[in-house]
């Protein structure tokens, strides 16, 4: 999908920067929408198609985190979706598991609203393409018995943009990490590249949103994920 | 009648019958005496079997005895003179004797060795002056020691204290209950510790009044019977003190629980601006990296959203400031209430407009001031706005309104006698249940959900109101919930004498 079809509506209730960031993504093409809150959001989304929705959480009438929960008990898919904020009250292992795709704190510069925003709007195949030069600060391998015993066992979930897993190692929210899981009883292996968006040390889970899949496992995890079809985008565990 | 007199001492001497009648009875007076004596010492013996002077007791029996043998043998030989056997038992008590001084000379330095007298005064003084009450108690609860520190901190003498119930020492609601312990305590045998009984004892001066006390209990066995033995410790002054501290970490405890929930509001207060600041620079500097022209009007206005989006936040951070100040050492000064109550409510304002709770403030004109910790008092506001707040926005029946309304109350009793201020705080929220009304006050009694509130903020604002000299309520009346702060005013006539 280009950015010149995309539609972006974008809900914040400090108005000025809902004009500033309207005016950023309306010079890179996009068709943009506006809402001060969340009940607003809705009545937009009722009358409009919108690809994809940057809010901020924290709004008077309806904040981000209800919003997001109402689009969910919807009939029709919801777009995909952003949140931008400065508040610190939420749990992002909830948020992801909302279906939210990024999580963009306050304040943030054109390129990176812009960069997030383009890569949320391709497709998951496309997203997972090409493997980072980068070398990733941490690598986790697992070895487990079989996939559907260990999604059982919540050692494993798949969502539709990454995972969330059992490990004990110490990690650190916005770490890249190199994973390799293999489930031993189907043959299946997962080797990727991903992000760190969520850590619980108590419990010793983590969640993983994919940057890179593999070419040799993109095809059956994308197959798992279209027939699960999840809404989490980074599952709770 | 003629007899042999003194034969055991190796002369004779024939004497008239008054003297020999006279020696007869004494030396069986002294023979009938010895035998009782020695079955006394050998009694002795026998049930004391650890004592270390056994052996020394049991030798002086024997020879004792020995003796009263002797004596009954010279009585004996004025009808039968059985000369051998007499001097026998004479030898017999001679070895017996010198035993005796061979086990007495033994243990002679032993005994000397014990300074008797002085460790007795010793021991007997380090009992009197210890820090705590000793006190020994019978079976039946008399009180039969009592040292030097048991008059002091009971105010008893002595005389008194001997001899009397030690449940007089109990405060009266507990002394039925304190007969039963005691007799429960004797059954059980086992001692109690101070420390396992630490909590709320008290005992009773004789004048009545009550301190908290802390009690060890023994037991003592003897062969009088069973006695135990209290050691009472006077712990006013650490009670105060604890007391004291409790409410310094009270304080402290509340002061973080404000901070907490205003750090998860200052996060979003601040970042906003932040944000708006950031995204007006970066999109200059974006115009002159590529060489653009910049127009005069996209400066200025870009600046003035600059300025007018610093001076927002930094508003937002002198509140917060001003509310993270301790602030219980601060002098008290005089505080125009208006002023105090438009910090509160600005520091509040943007968390209860984006809520849409309408936070309106009736204050009157001309107003007196208030000798106050302002920083205290700020507390308490933000501390009911707070409330307020959570009690409309976690209830969906509530109307979303909350109302600062300022009254002035003539002096009365109420208030120490001085003219009061009223500083109501009212809510649209769905009110306080009459079961929880009692406990609201209570530390760490709370309604919100878990996390939401400690349960020390009512509290400790109660406490901040009494050092302030006036109160903190939740009113009875029907309506909307409504908590009034008074707080007693400046007599205008003694600020200007003071002046």
């Amino acid at each position: 999908m280009r950015s010149d079809q995309a539609s972006i509506l974008v809900v914040d209730d400090e108005l000025e920067l809902l004009e500033i960031f309207s005016a950023w993504l309306g010079r890179n093409g996009y068709r943009v929408f506006t809402a001060p809150n969340g009940a607003e959001a809705l009545n937009v989304l009722r009358t409009q198609k919108v690809d994809l929705l940057l809010s901020d959480i924290r709004m008077p009438v309806m904040d981000g985190v209800t919003l997001v929960r109402t689009l969910n008990q919807m009939e029709t898919p919801p777009p995909k979706i952003i949140f931008v904020t400065g508040y610190g009250n939420f749990s992002r292992r909830e948020i992801f598991a909302m279906g939210v795709e990024a999580l963009l704190d306050k304040p943030l510069s054109r390129p990176v609203l812009i960069e997030a925003l383009d890569r949320c709007l391709l497709d998951s195949a496309d997203k997972w393409l090409t493997p980072s030069p980068e070398p990733a600060a941490q690598r986790i391998l697992l070895e487990l018995e079989g996939l559907e015993d260990a999604t059982a066992a919540s050692a494993f979930a798949l969502g539709r943009g990454g995972c969330c897993l059992a490990c004990q190692l110490p990690l650190k929210e916005g770490v890249s990490i190199d994973l390799s899981v293999r489930f031993a009883r189907e043959g299946l292996s997962i080797e990727a590249q991903g992000t760190v968006v969520w850590v619980d040390a108590e419990q010793g889970k983590v969640g993983i949103a994919f940057d890179y899949l593999h070419p040799q496992c993109r095809s059956w995890v994308m197959a798992r994920i279209n027939s699960e079809n999840p809404r989490s985008f980074v599952p709770q565990g | 009648m003629i007899g042999l007199l003194g034969l055991t001492h190796g002369f004779g001497v024939f004497a008239g019958t008054g003297l020999l009648r006279l020696h007869l009875v004494s030396e069986s007076l002294i023979a009938l005496a010895c035998f009782p004596i020695s079955i006394a010492l050998l009694r002795i013996v026998r049930s004391r079997r650890g004592f270390r002077y056994n052996v020394a007791l049991f030798c002086l029996a024997a020879s004792i005895l020995a003796c009263g043998l002797t004596y009954g043998m010279e009585v004996l030989t004025q009808w039968r003179p059985l000369f051998w056997v007499s001097v026998a038992i004479e030898a017999a008590a001679a070895i017996a004797l010198i035993a005796v001084l061979v086990v007495l000379l033994r243990i002679t330095p032993n005994i000397l060795a014990v300074p008797h007298k002085l460790a007795d005064s010793r021991f007997r003084e380090l009992i009197e002056d210890a820090p705590d009450a000793i006190l020994q108690v019978d079976e039946r609860g008399t009180i039969v020691i009592a040292n030097r520190t048991a008059e002091r901190i009971f105010g008893y003498s002595r005389v008194e204290l001997l001899g009397s119930n030690v449940d007089q020492l109990v405060p009266q609601p507990s002394r039925a209950a304190h007969a039963q312990q005691r007799a429960g305590f004797l059954r059980s045998g086992v001692p109690m510790s101070m420390e396992k009984r630490v909590g709320d004892l008290y005992a009773r001066r004789k004048d009545g009044t009550e301190f908290p006390a802390e009690i060890g209990l023994s037991p003592v066995k003897t062969e009088a019977g069973f006695f135990v033995t209290a050691v009472v410790r006077d712990v006013t002054g650490r009670k105060s003190l604890e007391r004291e501290l409790q409410q310094e970490r009270d304080l402290r405890g509340q002061r973080v629980e404000v901070l907490a929930r205003l750090a998860a509001d200052l996060a979003h207060e601040i970042k906003n601006p932040l944000a708006i600041i950031h995204a007006r620079a970066s999109d200059l500097a974006e115009l002159t990296a590529h060489g653009l022209p910049l127009p005069a009007l996209a400066v200025e206005q870009t600046c003035d959203s600059i300025l007018k989006t610093t001076e927002r936040a930094i508003r937002v951070i002198r509140g917060v400031q001003a509310l993270a100040h301790e602030g219980s050492h601060d002098p008290m000064q005089p505080v125009d209430i208006h002023g105090l109550i438009d910090q509160a409510v600005e520091l509040l304002q943007t968390r209860f407009a984006t809520h849409g709770i309408a936070l309106e403030t009736l204050v009157p004109d001309g107003l007196p001031m208030v000798e106050c910790r302002e920083v205290q008092i700020e507390q308490v506001l933000v501390n009911l706005l707070n409330n307020a707040f959570d009690a409309i926005d976690g209830d969906p029946r509530s109307r979303p309104w909350v109302q600062v309304r300022v009254s002035m109350q003539p002096a009365s009793d109420a208030v120490g006698g001085a003219a009061a201020v009223h500083i109501d705080v009212l809510d649209g929220g769905p009110g306080v249940s009459p079961h929880d009304r009692g406990r609201l006050m209570q530390t760490f009694f709370t309604t919100k959900p878990r996390g939401a509130g400690m349960g020390i903020g009512l509290s400790v604002s109660r406490s901040i109101a009494q050092d302030h000299g006036g109160t903190l309520v939740l009113l009875d009346a029907e309506g909307p919930t409504c908590f009034r702060l008074t707080l007693p005013v400046l007599d205008p006539q003694s600020e200007g004498a003071s002046a």
